[in-house]
């Protein structure tokens, strides 16, 4: 993680020291992005820092790729990338969300040598259950719920793939929904009582569970080929770079069991899950 | 004569021990072909008709029809296969009946790829919330906002409070909680 040094609170101007702006200069896998704000108060800035990527380093002087600029008002903050408008709120968290999501998609789309695919990621038994799925689709829920019977913390939100199709943590704090439309905990997975994995590891199971209230979890089979097509529809950048893309998902979908069906209450679909995935897997 | 002749431009096919899955540049979609019409899609050269392709895969003709009407409506082919008439249609129906009870039928999976943006809500918004769009008069006065849906989540969009001043006859983006 990078540290408070590169927030850099812009010195107020001799002519105008209304244009005071803090700045915050980071790389996140191979991509360079700053993000300013109009205001330079170091409790703001630490905000937007906990919206970075997971492992985010500061980066140095040099071309930006993206640049996100967060105005706040006294009735309304707007969010603007490379100048162009993108959001507008009353609540500053409620941007701040928005500027999250705004940098993971982009930084999903465009890293250098990873393939990011909309999954929730949990370790088990040394290879990774890969839970391909898009937003609300309820990958947290049942990515805690796996945390909770043991598994160890990848991601609630993307697998991240190198070219050999192995799956690298992406350890952001989990976006566990309240009902009533309340705002999401954020809790990280040691918050949770569970490891976070430290390294990449295989695939060794791909399962699309959807929710649904009082379903059992009799999952279906599915082919190598379906569960690659599985992932291909939550693949960032399948349109900018598919050929890349198809590779990684190709080597990383081998040695792997693949499930789809309903699911219940996630406790009880994570314990079936971890049961169904004792025994070993064949490799193709 | 209908002489298929398979697609190759712009298209990346993986081969993998069963199945085949090819990637469309062009149309962003994905395609897993079962070993059947992946089969039939192979053979096509251009110099062989349905009858010919029926007898060199050694399947009826009426599954090679099936799976050049499914890789015609994929745009795998570089002509479309011809739409067949009603009588044809249903004595294929019969031979196919028959068929897939041995699960030999060409199957063919498509997924369409997806700009991560696409959707048009931000993916990461919240349960429970929602995005309104307020419009301005030329003035820069609000004159109306526009509720965003609330299907994910069900209820109605209540929309936060539009900025008291706005772009001149434009508009602009607030977050409004289903309820």
């Amino acid at each position: 993680m990078g540290t408070a040094s590169i927030l850099q609170p812009r010195q107020p101007g001799r002519r105008n020291s209304r244009n005071r702006q803090g700045r915050i200069r980071f790389e996140s896998y191979g991509l360079r992005i700053g993000v300013s704000v109009n205001r330079p108060e170091a409790e703001l800035l630490e905000r937007i820092k906990s919206c970075l990527p997971p492992g985010w380093t500061p980066a140095r002087r040099g071309r930006l790729t993206k640049e996100y600029s967060l105005r706040i008002g006294t009735a309304r903050q707007s969010l603007h990338a490379d100048g162009r408008y993108v959001s507008a709120a009353v609540d500053l968290d409620d941007l701040l969300e928005v500027l999250e999501g705004e940098i993971q998609l982009f930084v999903g789309e465009f890293a250098k040598e990873r393939i990011f695919v909309h999954a929730g990621v949990v370790g088990w038994r040394g290879q990774a259950i890969v839970l391909p799925g898009r937003s609300m689709a309820g990958k947290s829920t049942l990515v805690a719920a796996l945390l909770a019977a043991g598994a160890t913390y990848f991601s609630d939100e993307y697998a991240v793939l190198d070219a050999d199709g192995l799956v690298h943590p992406y350890p952001r704090r989990l976006a566990l929904r309240q009902p009533g439309g309340a705002r999401s905990l954020r809790p990280t997975a040691a918050e949770l009582g569970a490891a976070t994995a430290t390294g990449p590891a295989p695939i060794g199971a791909i399962v699309v569970a959807r929710y649904q209230p009082g379903a059992a979890w009799q999952p279906r089979l599915l082919t190598r080929g379906e569960a690659i097509m599985e992932l291909m529809q939550n693949t960032l950048p399948m349109l900018s770079r598919p050929e890349k893309a198809m590779a990684a998902l190709e080597r990383g979908v081998r040695c792997s069991i693949f499930r789809k069906g309903l699911r219940g209450e996630a406790a009880e679909a994570a314990k079936t899950l971890l049961h169904t995935l004792e025994s070993p897997v064949d490799c193709l | 004569m209908f002489n298929p002749i398979a697609r190759t431009e712009k298209l990346t096919i993986r081969q993998l021990p069963d199945e085949t899955l090819v990637y469309d540049h062009q149309a962003g979609k994905g395609h897993c072909l079962n070993p059947i019409a992946a089969l039939v899609w192979k053979q096509c050269d251009g110099t062989a008709t349905v009858a010919e392709l029926a007898r060199c895969i050694g399947q009826p003709a009426a599954v090679v029809e099936l799976a050049l009407e499914q890789l015609s409506r994929r745009d795998l082919l570089v002509q479309p296969a011809p739409q067949l008439n009603p009588a044809s249609r249903l004595a294929r129906r019969t031979v196919l009946r028959n068929l897939a009870i041995a699960a030999a039928l060409p199957l063919i999976l498509t997924v369409t790829a997806t700009r991560a943006h696409a959707s048009g809500k931000h993916p990461s918004l919240p349960k429970g919330l929602c995005n309104c769009v307020c419009t301005y008069d030329l003035s820069g006065n609000p004159i109306g906002v526009a509720p965003g849906n609330c299907n994910a989540t069900g209820g109605t969009c209540q929309c936060d409070a539009c900025p008291a001043i706005g772009p001149a006859g434009g508009a602009k983006t607030v977050i409004g909680a289903c309820v």
